[in-house]
């Protein structure tokens, strides 16, 4: 008997209510704002925010962050990614991700 | 260089229905002058944008009593700030915060004293626990973010745990968990309010606990006090740098507390624009970047992490504002701190003397 598809379907990653994105039109880049606090955000960060859209897994979105970075490993890409999302889980501004 | 500001305090009245006696308003409240228009916050809202703010707290005193809040919120929305109530939570009603979330309000911080009717209301000094209750209930119906605020002190802090619960079952994003900073309204009380290195000490194993149990779920925010870390906080992240402050006549001020150093005049923005005053005033460039500092904060590997601290506990503490903040254990006035808390956890506890009561 196939298991119910809520249980087994993997969590997709979503910005926090609290957390709203800003383009910052003095320093030309992105702002991730939440009560308190504001994290500048390189590229990679910006693309991995912006993915988080609640239309994909953790493992999507890594797929789709190595695709836009043609030349870099993915390993390291993949790395990159979780430790940032870690951190944004850490601080309450993601949601659906877990480790592993 | 002047530094770019990026969140603005809009304190947009000192009245309020709650007597905390720890509130960081004026201990003259009497002696300020009037709340600006609707008109002038707004323009100080745009200005403060075009100088680099991105975030926008809203707070008083009660900012709930003013009734062009809806419009402050919807001018600061339309301007892409994010928009933050500080409120006590009273008074509202579901309708008005349901206005307000349309207007583009952000977020809530809503404060509790602690975390059951009777020791909250005494402290708060009015009855008004069970209308928070309710008014967190809206805010998660409404899906606004919430952050619970609880300003800990010797009367609360031992209820950590309660509170924490409390918090949980509030459903907030966040808690604050912030030792009361001696300034202002607790700076009469202090003898009241400090607790014990131990009560600290239990304080710090419970937050720790409790952000491992709740990590990705509830942040929890733990903020120390000064009179017991030996180094002076990064107040406000330097003196007029990140934050502007604005009082409810308009003054610009660097933070909370910096009308009570009286050596100092600050400027207005009712008439003259945010970004010319946050430029030029005196009282702003007073003690900007490092140039001000002296011993032992010049040639302190820590002067950049600390700023040398707070400036107003300078002042309350020494009558210098431009003295080493007496919270650190290289300050040569270290001596202040450590008689306060000597004298506060040995002489018998003062009642608390409630905001807006007259004081000798």
């Amino acid at each position: 008997m196939p298991e119910d598809r809520e249980t087994q379907a993997e969590p997709l990653l979503a910005l926090a209510p609290m957390a709203r994105l800003r383009w910052d039109r003095k320093d030309g880049r992105y702002l991730l704002l939440s009560p308190e606090r504001g994290l500048a955000l390189n590229d990679t960060a910006t693309l991995v925010v912006k993915l988080c859209d609640g239309t994909r897994t953790t493992a999507a979105v890594i797929a789709e962050c190595i695709r836009s970075h043609g030349g870099a490993p993915a390993e390291r890409i993949e790395q990159d990614v979780r430790t940032l999302l870690t951190q944004l889980r850490a601080r309450g501004l993601v949601l659906g991700y877990s480790e592993g | 260089m002047t530094p770019r500001p990026y969140t603005l305090v809009a304190e947009l009245t000192y009245r309020c229905p709650l007597r905390c006696g720890y509130c960081s308003n004026p201990t003259d409240l009497e002696a300020h002058g009037a709340s600006m228009p609707t008109e002038s916050w707004q323009r100080i809202f745009t200005e403060a944008e075009d100088l680099g703010v991105v975030a926008l707290h809203l707070t008083g005193g009660e900012p709930l009593l003013r009734k062009d809040l809806e419009a402050l919120v919807a001018h600061a929305h339309g301007l892409g700030l994010y928009t933050n109530l500080i409120t006590s939570g009273v008074p509202l009603t579901h309708e008005r915060l349901s206005v307000l979330a349309k207007a583009g309000l952000d977020h809530v911080q809503l404060s509790f004293q602690d975390a059951t009717a009777a020791s909250s209301d005494g402290i708060a000094g009015a009855s008004v626990f069970d209308a928070k209750l309710e008014v967190a209930g809206w805010v998660k119906d409404l899906k606004l973010p919430l952050t619970v605020n609880v300003v800990l002190h010797a009367d609360n802090i031992d209820h950590a745990e309660d509170i924490l619960a409390l918090a949980e079952r509030l459903g907030a994003n966040r808690l604050e968990l912030a030792n009361t900073q001696y300034l202002g309204w607790a700076l009469v009380n202090r003898d009241r309010l400090l607790p014990t290195d131990a009560q600290i000490a239990k304080l710090r194993e419970t937050a720790r606990a409790a952000k491992e149990r709740l990590l990705g779920r509830m942040e929890i925010i733990l903020v120390l006090p000064d009179y017991v870390a030996g180094r002076p906080r990064p107040c406000m992240d330097g003196w007029a740098s990140r934050f502007i402050v604005i009082a409810p006549d308009g003054l610009v001020l660097p933070c909370h507390s910096a009308q009570a150093i009286k050596t100092l005049s600050f400027d207005s923005a009712r008439e003259t624009p945010l970004g010319q005053v946050w430029e030029e005033s005196p009282a702003l460039r007073r003690f900007r970047g490092e140039d001000w500092m002296p011993e032992p904060c010049k040639s302190c590997d820590r002067r950049a992490v600390d700023f040398g601290g707070c400036r107003c506990q300078a002042f309350e503490l020494t009558g210098d504002a431009s003295k080493t903040d007496p919270a650190c254990s290289l300050s040569p006035d270290h001596g202040i701190i450590t008689r306060a808390l000597t004298r506060a956890r040995t002489a018998s506890r003062p009642s608390l003397v409630f905001r807006g009561s007259k004081l000798a």
